[in-house]
């Protein structure tokens, strides 16, 4: 399951990143969001976290904000979230 | 089960060009009357991220930028947040949205106000969150540190003050103000509106005619807000829905997110179709 998010978030900052004309380097769960590791800024990331609520149903922030820095542990919090 | 996204309801970023400059937005969903969302002060449309989602059900949801904010212009004219309501006129028209469902938070809240009485028959219905100019007392000091955090520290301490409790957003917003802070053209704009806009009110304004508001209005407020404190009843509206959401600062869209969101969809079903 936790593989299927990670292939969900690829693809979308997939997405995001040619909408921006960017490339994406390769991904792997340890990737960091915000820290330079990837093209994206937090208007890319919010875009991100809304498209993976739409697509899953799910909101693993609905107890309020939870902290994740890296690709594998936001892709956990969905796998976890009911 | 992943479900699919229909190209039309995805997430978009946009500028629109409009009349007075350049607004920033994010549009997500599509269909049903539109609900409009308006930050407060210092803030940006990526304020509603936690909320946008869940708001785009049935119906597009729009943030937008005000003028001095986030992408949009930083044109704001004498600071008067009251003229903000014709440049959102234009940003309606430019979205082609002729009838709105209207959130505003803080700051955001009086200028949903003023939209809705320059075009009261395109706003269907208003939320206020947390909102200013209802004629309380408000932490103008306050204000003016957030514009122009000294240093990383002092924007930390800002976006603590936002908050009712311990956030692991606080770095992240207090990184924010301060790079705000240090972009010498936004700062100006800030504190135009400050001194035009809030410093003559900061010990209390005048009391709002809510009678000239023919639509739905509903008041949200977190209980632990610091920075515009729960006013009193004689304050609100008579008769309206009134939520308060506790172990809520200043931003109860991102401390009571759910919560929050699902009073105003609640809200805004119940007013897409108002009763005879």
């Amino acid at each position: 399951m936790t593989d299927t998010m990670l292939a969900m978030i690829a693809e979308e900052l997939e997405r995001i990143a040619v909408e921006k004309g960017e490339r994406l380097p390769l991904l792997t769960p340890d990737s960091r969001f915000l820290d330079g590791d990837l093209p994206i800024d937090s208007l890319d990331l919010a875009t991100l976290l809304v498209v993976l609520e739409q697509r899953t149903g799910k909101d693993p922030f609905r107890a309020g904000f939870r902290q994740f820095t890296t690709v594998g542990e936001l892709a956990a919090l969905y796998t976890a979230a009911a | 089960m992943p479900r699919p996204v229909s190209e039309g309801s995805r997430l978009r970023a946009g500028v629109a060009t409009i009349a007075g400059g350049p607004a920033a937005y994010l549009s997500v969903g599509s269909g049903g009357i539109p609900v409009l969302l308006l930050h407060g002060f210092a803030g940006d449309r990526l304020t509603w991220q936690f909320n946008l989602s869940a708001l785009s059900t049935g119906r597009r949801a729009v943030a937008v930028d005000l003028p001095g904010h986030g992408g949009s212009t930083c044109d704001v004219g004498s600071g008067r947040v009251s003229d903000f309501a014709p440049w959102l006129v234009a940003f309606l028209d430019a979205l082609e949205m002729p009838r709105v469902h209207l959130v505003g938070h803080s700051m955001g809240g009086y200028v949903a106000r003023e939209l809705a009485l320059r075009v009261p028959e395109r706003v269907v219905s208003l939320t206020l969150l947390s909102s200013a100019g209802l004629g309380t007392p408000f932490d103008l000091g306050f204000l003016r540190r957030v514009v122009a955090p000294a240093d990383m520290a002092e924007g930390k301490a800002c976006a603590e003050h936002l908050f009712a409790r311990r956030s692991p957003l606080v770095p992240r917003v207090g990184e924010v103000l301060h790079a705000q802070g240090a972009d010498p053209v936004r700062r100006a704009a800030l504190q135009r509106i400050i001194e035009a806009s809030f410093a003559e009110y900061a010990d209390g304004g005048p009391v709002v005619d809510w009678n000239r508001y023919p639509m739905p209005i509903q008041i949200l407020w977190g209980r632990e807000d610091r920075i515009i404190p729960l006013p009193p009843a004689d304050r609100l509206p008579s008769g309206v829905p009134f939520h308060v959401f506790d172990a809520a600062g200043h931003l109860p869209h991102i401390e009571a997110a759910s919560p929050v969101t699902a009073a105003i969809r609640a809200f805004l079903n119940r007013c897409d179709s108002p009763s005879p």
